[in-house]
């Protein structure tokens, strides 16, 4: 390629057994030959000045790598061959290149006033309308679990939970860094010769199985405690701001004006309250290694449940809809196990406990940041106590 | 008739960045801020030029990209919903700087420009800015055109013509899709020409293009009349050629009007300067600090200390510096047309953004500009390319030197030791994609073969945007810039394996085809 009138950019990448082959079509086995890019100029007589197949070389050391090479004139045309040159000169090709032409770096000494129509633009085809990703309903319903429902003023899909992130790179080392002089960097990372680059997704599939779709009965707690959280969160947000002159609200402030502070009462156990417990199904989890010998938590259903950096809110279209945004709706499930008589606070309210100590509360998250705060007091094994 | 004739022309280009699995995304805020600082008021300059009997003003190139973006209805939702978080801040800012005769106003000032940006998006376009361009188009104001489909840096593609064909004509037909109406120009991006090009570009239905100065002033043969006029190539397609003086009055950190000490500095900003729990709310993630858009001071001058920003003292400097641009190019084509021929054309090409967001005050300045030529426009008038060769439709044929605009003015900018890695990658995935598209050219439009073909084409189209390696040169979001590149190409590999392979996931497929959701109709035989 060409950077400039005076410097091109090549880069090659041939298996270790081409230059071995070639090596060997060298009188002595090639022992002492050398790997070299040979450039030949091609450039035309008529625009050149210098002798037409002129020939250099540069010495080379790895079968895959890359050389800004400097030139002495510009406006030339160039082909290389990456191969080994034995000292006698013969001379055996691993590779070919394209041709590079450089740009002219100064006004052409070429003068010609012939003059030339302009010609007319004219339409391209525009391809057909696509069919095969329509993107229909069912399909994403399969694809992301979606529930698309209407909303103030358009259409919101509900995303339960979604897989994994598909963009997992195939090439963890390739991007680390620029290539510094004399490092590789991420040259080396390259893929060998003949060898396409890398696989695409990680392990995790997105199967049909690893997310739980939710009904539609289920969405309308789920939405009616966002909003509560949605309400919250913008009420943190004017706490967390400096007192300012109520005289002169805009109107594009009325709704942050303090709120009470809503702190909905479980509605249902969908949203908040206890879980079932299926008594020995799925993960048990035990208490932390550091600190044995406390009562074990009670066993709770387990389902995958897929980390939310990696949902894939997809906004897709659908014929019906056209393009929608979407949003994610997502729960926190906070379980664990205290001392029986330990009271428990969220969100300033008392979390219930069970008699062997389990608790099981899940918040449904708004919009933005939320901030969870659960106090325990707690005591210790020596009979010390404090809130955590 | 007039003296001469002045292109001014607008690039809007911003890569595809479109990102539903997050819930709010950095990058995703460089559409946003380009609509409220940049697309709207220049919409609103537009529309009062067009009521002022205003005709072939500006030349602007939309990117399909951004149009893609633009018309996306996930997009539109997510900037009223930044918006709404911004004129949240401008009620707080109106009331905390309630008393402070300095700054009270510019706080007035933008919670006003907000409130109309979103009255003008939502309301007055119906979140729809391409339609309120083409409207404008339609109506003589404008003439609009388009780049490369994700605006594919061409010379460094060019050792597969089949990808720089593809980048055209897929460029072209997303832009006649969405508009309706073909374009007649094309804008190479950043001006990265290499001869041999015009051929694909006449492929791709374009009639003209633009190089930097030296693409015409290297051209082989000499262009006679240097820069003050088009040339045409061999094949008919006309090249227009940038004019350096005007380019550096407005683009120049030293000698640009943008950095005049009366006007409004880019870089204080409240998201650096207030304390963090003050604007954490209105910030990405509450604690990175970021541009707001609500920037108080004037540039003052090299020192860190800086005043108040006074609009009405920058007005005056854009009046002046509108008057300056004008006069230099009333000058200038007096001294051009006594060499004969052509009328003589200033042609002054910037990339859009820099208008509203880098250079606050670079759309009331366009505005004046384009007013003050119609106040004489017997000496300088405006015009647009294709006006001006329905006026001068035989020029001279010679072929452009290689030519970009970036920085040395050929290709180091996008092939340095901080990205070269690339391009084996790029070249060697165009390579098979040409290969894939041959191999299945049967592939029935629809069927699961047939968009597994099409989104891997999408996955290499966005590999291949300049821009990723333009921000690899940068310190500014260079993993975002990495990540990017090896996303997309990893997405190829994998479609392209899954052809090969005769095994598609459907369910991957279409996660896909929702991540990377533009250029619906492709034809994967484009590469074939």
């Amino acid at each position: 390629m060409d950077v400039d009138p005076w410097r091109v950019h090549a880069y090659w990448n041939v298996a270790e057994t081409d230059i071995a082959a070639a090596r060997a079509q060298l009188p002595g086995g090639g022992s002492d030959s050398t790997l070299v890019l040979r450039f030949t100029d091609l450039s035309p007589r008529a625009e050149d000045t210098a002798p037409p197949h002129e020939r250099f070389e540069i010495k080379v050391k790895q079968a895959r790598d890359n050389r800004y090479i400097g030139l002495w004139r510009d406006a030339k045309h160039y082909s290389a061959e990456l191969g080994l040159r034995a000292p006698d000169g013969a001379f055996v090709a691993v590779a070919g290149s394209n041709e590079v032409s450089t740009p002219r770096g100064g006004p052409s000494r070429k003068l010609d006033l012939r003059q030339v129509e302009v010609r007319s633009p004219r339409s391209v085809q525009s391809p057909p309308a696509p069919t095969g990703s329509d993107q229909s309903d069912a399909l994403l319903r399969d694809l992301f679990p979606v529930r698309v429902l209407p909303s103030d003023d358009y259409p919101v899909a509900i995303v339960e939970g979604v897989g994994d992130a598909l963009d997992e790179s195939p090439f963890p080392d390739l991007a680390d860094g620029a290539r510094d002089d004399g490092d590789a960097g991420p040259w080396s990372a390259l893929p060998p010769h003949a060898a396409p680059p890398g696989v695409v997704f990680g392990d995790a599939a997105l199967r049909a199985g690893d997310f739980p779709v939710v009904d539609a009965a289920e969405i309308d707690p789920y939405r009616a405690a966002a909003q509560e959280a949605k309400a919250r969160l913008l009420t943190g947000i004017d706490a967390a701001l400096p007192p300012v002159a109520e005289e002169t609200v805009s109107p594009t402030d009325f709704d942050l004006e303090p709120q009470p502070l809503p702190v909905p009462e479980p509605p249902a156990d969908a949203v908040r309250g206890p879980v079932d417990v299926a008594a020995g199904a799925g993960q048990v989890e035990g208490p932390p290694p550091d600190m044995p010998g406390l009562p074990v938590s009670p066993a709770v259903e387990w389902r995958p449940r897929i980390p939310l950096e990696g949902v894939l809110a997809g906004a897709a279209s659908s014929p019906g809809l056209g393009a929608f945004p979407v949003q994610a709706w997502a729960d926190v499930h906070i379980h664990g196990w205290c001392e029986p008589d330990s009271p428990l606070i969220l969100f300033g309210q008392p979390v219930p406990v069970q008699a062997d100590g389990s608790f099981s509360v899940r918040l449904s998250l708004g919009q933005g940041p939320e901030l969870a705060a659960l106090l325990a007091h707690l005591r210790n094994r020596f009979g010390d106590g404090g809130d955590r | 008739m007039p003296r001469g004739y002045q292109c001014i022309v607008l690039h809007a280009h911003l890569p595809y960045i479109r990102h539903p699995e997050y819930e709010s995304f950095l990058e995703e805020s460089w559409l946003f801020e380009a609509i409220t600082e940049t697309y709207v008021p220049l919409i609103l300059a537009l529309e009062r030029l067009r009521e002022a009997g205003g005709r072939d003003c500006l030349t602007l190139s939309l990117s399909p990209t951004l149009l893609t973006m633009l018309r996306d209805p996930f997009l539109q939702a997510r900037y009223l919903a930044h918006m709404d978080k911004l004129l949240r801040l401008a009620g707080r800012e109106v009331r905390r700087t309630r008393g402070d005769p300095a700054f009270a106003p510019l706080a007035r000032l933008y919670q006003d420009r907000l409130e109309e940006a979103v009255a003008v998006f939502d309301s007055r376009c119906g979140r729809d800015l391409p339609s309120a361009f083409a409207g404008l188009q339609a109506d003589g104001v404008v003439e609009l055109i388009t780049t490369a489909a994700t605006h594919g840096y061409l010379p460094l593609l060019k050792t597969e013509p089949a990808a720089v064909r593809a980048q055209l004509l897929v460029g072209a037909q997303t832009f006649q899709s969405l508009l309706g109406v073909p374009a007649r120009g094309a804008w190479l991006p950043e001006c990265g020409y290499y001869p041999g090009l015009e051929g694909l570009l006449e492929e791709a239905g374009y009639s003209y293009f633009f190089v930097d100065s030296h693409g015409i002033l290297n051209a082989t043969p000499r262009p006679y009349y240097d820069l003050s006029a088009p040339v045409v190539c061999p094949n008919g397609v006309a090249a227009f050629g940038r004019d350096a003086e005007s380019s550096r009055r407005v683009w120049s950190r030293e000698e640009g009007y943008p950095g005049d000490f009366q006007y409004r500095d880019f870089y204080r900003d409240i998201g650096f300067d207030l304390d963090l729990d003050y604007v954490a709310p209105f910030i990405l993630d509450g604690r990175t600090r970021i541009h707001t858009g609500f920037k108080y001071y004037r540039i003052t001058g090299p020192e860190e200390h800086k005043l108040p920003y006074d609009p009405p003292q920058a007005a005056l400097r854009v009046a002046a510096h509108a008057e300056d641009f004008l006069a230099r190019g009333r000058r200038g084509v007096a001294a051009q047309s006594e060499r004969g021929g052509p009328a003589p054309l200033v042609v002054s090409p910037y990339d859009a953004e820099l208008f509203g967001h880098w250079w606050f005050e670079g759309p009331q300045w366009l505005e004046a500009v384009i007013r003050g030529m119609a106040a004489e426009s017997d000496s300088l008038a405006p015009t647009t390319p294709s006006a001006y060769l329905a006026r001068h439709p035989s020029l001279q044929s010679v072929t452009p030197s290689a030519s970009s605009w970036g920085e040395g003015g050929y290709n180091a900018v996008w092939l340095n030791p901080g990205n070269d890695w690339i391009y084996p990658l790029l070249h060697d995935a165009a390579r098979r994609m040409n290969a894939l598209a041959r191999q299945h050219v049967d592939a029935v439009p629809g069927s699961l073969p047939y968009r597994t073909l099409q989104q891997a084409a999408r996955s290499l189209l966005l590999a291949q945007a300049s821009d990723w390696a333009f921000i690899m040169k940068s310190d500014t979001s260079k993993d975002y810039a990495l990540r990017r590149t090896r996303d997309h190409l990893a997405r190829f590999n994998y479609l392209e394996h899954c052809v090969q392979a005769g095994a598609i996931d459907e369910r991957r497929l279409q996660a896909l085809e929702v991540m990377d959701h533009l250029f619906p109709g492709l034809e994967p035989t484009v590469y074939s």
